[in-house]
């Protein structure tokens, strides 16, 4: 394998005069790229000087000695092609912003908004929601800018995947700095993004610094390197990709380099990495000493200015005065000066508006709800009655009963008898029919059908774009996800274990749950994870965890977590529909789990539970497998004359908890029931709502209570591979029936 | 010494297999590794392989026949 790497810096680079007289440039394009980059330095030291003054709060990471490179590379893509920024944005958000400005007066707005989100104000890009290391321009392709060094780049591949798959031939853009390519994500986000064949460009600004630690070295005393490379294009070798290095300090040279790189993802739809060697003029964040550079170093990157370079050009080619040049970087500084002047006289976000695009606001006619009981009615009827035909069976083998029994449900109700396997694959089939931007991502999920056999034959009918098997990656599965839903697709990423989300967590919850947000409602985030949890299969506890309190606890993702065929099938069709961010947790020990699904299409509110059996005497809320669980010790109980309730969740969050609510009003009394743990639990929060929840005739669910709620969960201990302490890790049917029979004396 | 062949769980979920095809017939000489049988599963169809080295002695089941984990298929002396 030989991987190109093409050193434009050995290059000499064609004069401005020569681009323009072949018409690759114009001399006022040229010009204003001058302006642009007066203008993201003005606006970095003005902002410099508001942290100061304390008006601008929290943290700016600022872009000033690096706008060649911003400035440059927004100026090479095509309106409509996409970026996603790094923690230190405010260069490409600027850049990006002028671009789409058709006159003066909407480039004024356009750092206006810039000027106002770093304040915080509601006129802000994002209302003031994410500030200096979150802006974004969702409308006009920019992904936005991250907190988390490396953060992007998994979205930026999922943008990718999403202009592939829609043909649009867009290319995105996706900048990182150096120090951001000795984290796992860009491992991830760059192999994935070559062995899909994607149309993107990873620009790495090597600034030579991640915060304080050198990439390559520093002569200072004490410092130590984060790589023992000089050039980080070397690493496109491990991805078989093309790279470039470029002179980041140059416009002209960014430009050109940045137009041929773009040229060849969208022609190839493939990967370019290019790095551009660059500086940042102020350290890494305000309150850095710079004590890891040397002053001399400093002094001759400074000879180096953007600005320099370029105005140099420009008077030495005879193409401007330096009056002229003077005039463009006045009207540069008077542009940010009437930006701080909007930004301070703009108003602050209205604290009554908190709360406001964590969800995308989704209701359900209640007609649909309705309905729907119903039909879980009907279902669970259905499955009782093909239960009792499969017990009754004379037929030898369990697949023989299993058809016998279930020609009689189809006769009697109308409705096929699935496993949660074979339901799972059947709501992702009719999504993906009745919607072509429904796609599947994840590790096994194409050829092999899913680690539990949920996507078994999507392959098949829908072909490699749309089921996209994956390397074993979950921040970039995650991400990707993320990336391909601000885009307009719906994916499905599947990771296989539950347990796996401890290495996706920052793109699930920081990328999908945030970011509608985070830029002030101008993004959603239609993705669902699937994957599934509990304990049952003996492996321990890398593979056997409920991590549902974990999930519930972050704002902005919905979780769904079904118990029967019939809900796993409505439910993941809804979560699929929807605009929200679902996680969605099958359990692992249910999956051939039979039960009655209706025929026709249906769908299962998310957000509402489903009483599973009606009883008088006490209320056990579930979901997942311990709702059947519940509805055993039900049973167990009623032959000793205790008629229990059972609530299914089906969602937990958002939860249902008028539902809850209205049964511990009617039974007294309350037990919850889960598989995860107890501490911070879901149990303990349906407990804590049921208490606190005001009934419409004044009383609180303290009032209705004769006896204190019992939360039952796991125990406090990783779930162990014996099978014996597995099964006593979790609450059992008997600790239901004995709870239940204590708190009725 | 005969041995007996029984259905192994091919699958963390699999509680019974039914026989699509068998691969020898008695009197074949067979070897650890050597493909049997063909199983269907709740999840895949599966080759499944011979765990012991001999002479195939009788076969116990039928192509369609569906059976529970653990019951004989194949003795093989």
């Amino acid at each position: 394998m030989t991987v190109k790497i093409d050193d434009k810096r050995t290059k000499a680079l064609p004069t401005i005069k020569q681009l323009i007289d072949s018409k690759v440039l114009t001399l006022s394009q040229v010009k204003d790229w001058l302006r642009t980059i007066h203008e993201i330095r003005f606006f970095e030291e003005k902002v410099f000087d508001l942290l100061g003054q304390n008006i601008i709060k929290g943290a700016s990471h600022l872009y000033a000695g690096q706008e060649a490179t911003a400035t440059g590379a927004l100026a090479a893509i095509e309106h409509g092609d996409v970026i996603g920024s790094t923690h230190r944005g405010h260069g490409h958000c600027g850049a990006m912003g002028n671009k789409y400005s058709n006159s003066e007066a909407e480039r004024q707005t356009h750092w206006n908004r810039m000027m106002a989100e770093l304040m915080g104000k509601e006129t802000g890009y994002c209302n003031g929601r994410g500030g200096s290391m979150h802006i974004a321009d969702v409308k006009n392709g920019n992904l936005g800018s991250t907190g988390i060094v490396g953060g992007n780049q998994p979205t930026a591949v999922g943008a990718a995947i999403a202009e592939k798959y829609k043909k649009t031939g867009k290319v995105v853009i996706s900048f990182f700095g150096d120090g951001s390519t000795n984290t796992g994500t860009f491992h991830e986000s760059m192999n994935m993004a070559s062995t899909l064949n994607v149309p993107m460009v990873a620009v790495i600004e090597n600034n030579l610094y991640g915060m304080s630690v050198p990439f390559s070295g520093s002569p200072v005393e004490g410092t130590v390197k984060a790589s023992n490379i000089i050039n980080i294009a070397i690493r496109a070798g491990a991805y078989n990709v093309p790279a470039m290095i470029i002179d980041g300090q140059d416009v002209v040279a960014v430009y050109l380099a940045m137009k041929e790189a773009i040229e060849y993802a969208r022609t190839n739809s493939k990967l370019m990495m290019v790095e551009a060697k660059t500086y940042r003029w102020y350290g890494h964040s305000k309150s850095d000493p710079r004590a890891y550079r040397t002053k001399d170093e400093e002094k001759q990157w400074r000879e180096r200015d953007p600005i320099t370079v370029l105005s140099n050009k420009l008077l030495s080619e005879n193409l401007a005065t330096q009056e002229e040049l003077d005039g463009i970087k006045n009207t540069a500084n008077e542009t940010i000066e009437a930006a701080t002047k909007f930004a301070m006289d703009s108003a602050w976000p209205k604290a009554e508006d908190l709360e406001r695009d964590v969800y995308v606001t989704e209701t359900y006619d209640r007609s649909v709800i309705e309905k729907e009981t119903q039909l879980a009615k009907k279902a669970s009827e259905a499955t009782k009655a093909f239960d009792a035909a499969f017990a009754v069976s004379a037929a030898k083998t369990k697949k023989d009963k299993t058809i016998e029994a279930q020609g009689k449900v189809q006769n009697d109700f109308g409705m096929k008898i699935l496993n949660i396997g074979g339901a799972l694959v059947e709501a992702q089939a009719e999504e993906m029919r009745r919607d072509k931007n429904v796609i599947i991502l994840g590790e096994d999920v194409g050829h092999y059908g899913g680690a539990y056999a949920a996507t078994r034959g999507l392959l098949a009918e829908f072909g490699l774009d749309r089921v996209v098997d994956t390397a074993i990656s979950e921040a970039a599965i995650t991400g990707a996800g993320v990336g391909a839903a601000i885009r307009g697709l719906r994916p499905i990423a599947e990771i296989m274990y539950v347990d796996f989300i401890t290495i996706a967590l920052d793109q699930l919850m920081h990328n999908g749950a945030f970011n509608r947000y985070m830029f002030g409602g101008h993004a959603k985030v239609p993705m669902v994870l699937r994957t599934e949890g509990g304990v049952g299969r003996c492996i321990a506890a890398h593979h056997s965890k409920s991590l549902e309190p974990w999930l519930v606890n972050i704002p902005g993702l919905y979780v769904v977590m079904p118990s029967t065929p019939y809900d796993a099938k409505g439910l993941l069709k809804a979560a699929i529909r929807s605009d929200n961010p679902v996680v969605f947790i099958e359990h692992k020990a249910t999956y051939g789990q039979l039960g009655a699904v209706p025929n026709e299409d249906y769908i299962i509110p998310l957000g509402k539970a489903d009483v599973k059996r009606a009883g008088s005497d006490v209320t056990i809320v579930s979901y997942s497998r311990m709702a059947m669980m519940a509805l055993e010790a039900a049973e167990k109980l009623a032959a000793d004359g205790i008629n229990a309730e059972v609530v299914d969740l089906r969602t937990v969050k958002p939860m249902d908890i008028d539902t809850v609510a209205a049964s511990v009003k009617k039974t007294n009394r309350l037990v919850t029931l889960c598989e995860s743990f107890a501490m911070c639990g879901v149990g303990a929060e349906i407990t804590r709502r049921v208490i606190d929840y005001k009934f419409s005739d004044g009383k609180s669910g303290f009032d209705c209570l004769k006896a204190a709620p019992v939360n039952l969960a796991a125990k406090d201990v990783p779930p162990p591979m014996s099978e014996p302490l597995e099964n006593a890790s979790i609450p059992t049917v008997d600790d239901v029936v004995n709870a239940v029979k204590k708190m009725m004396k | 010494m005969a041995t007996t062949i029984n259905l192994p769980k091919l699958g963390q979920t699999m509680e019974e297999g039914t026989v699509v095809s068998c691969k020898v017939k008695v009197g074949d000489k067979v070897n650890k590794g050597d493909v049997l049988f063909e199983i269907e599963t709740d999840k895949a169809t599966l080759e499944m392989e011979s765990t012991a080295e001999g002479t195939v002695q009788e076969i116990l089941v039928t192509e369609g026949q569906t059976l529970n984990v653990n019951e004989p298929m194949m003795i093989i002396g």
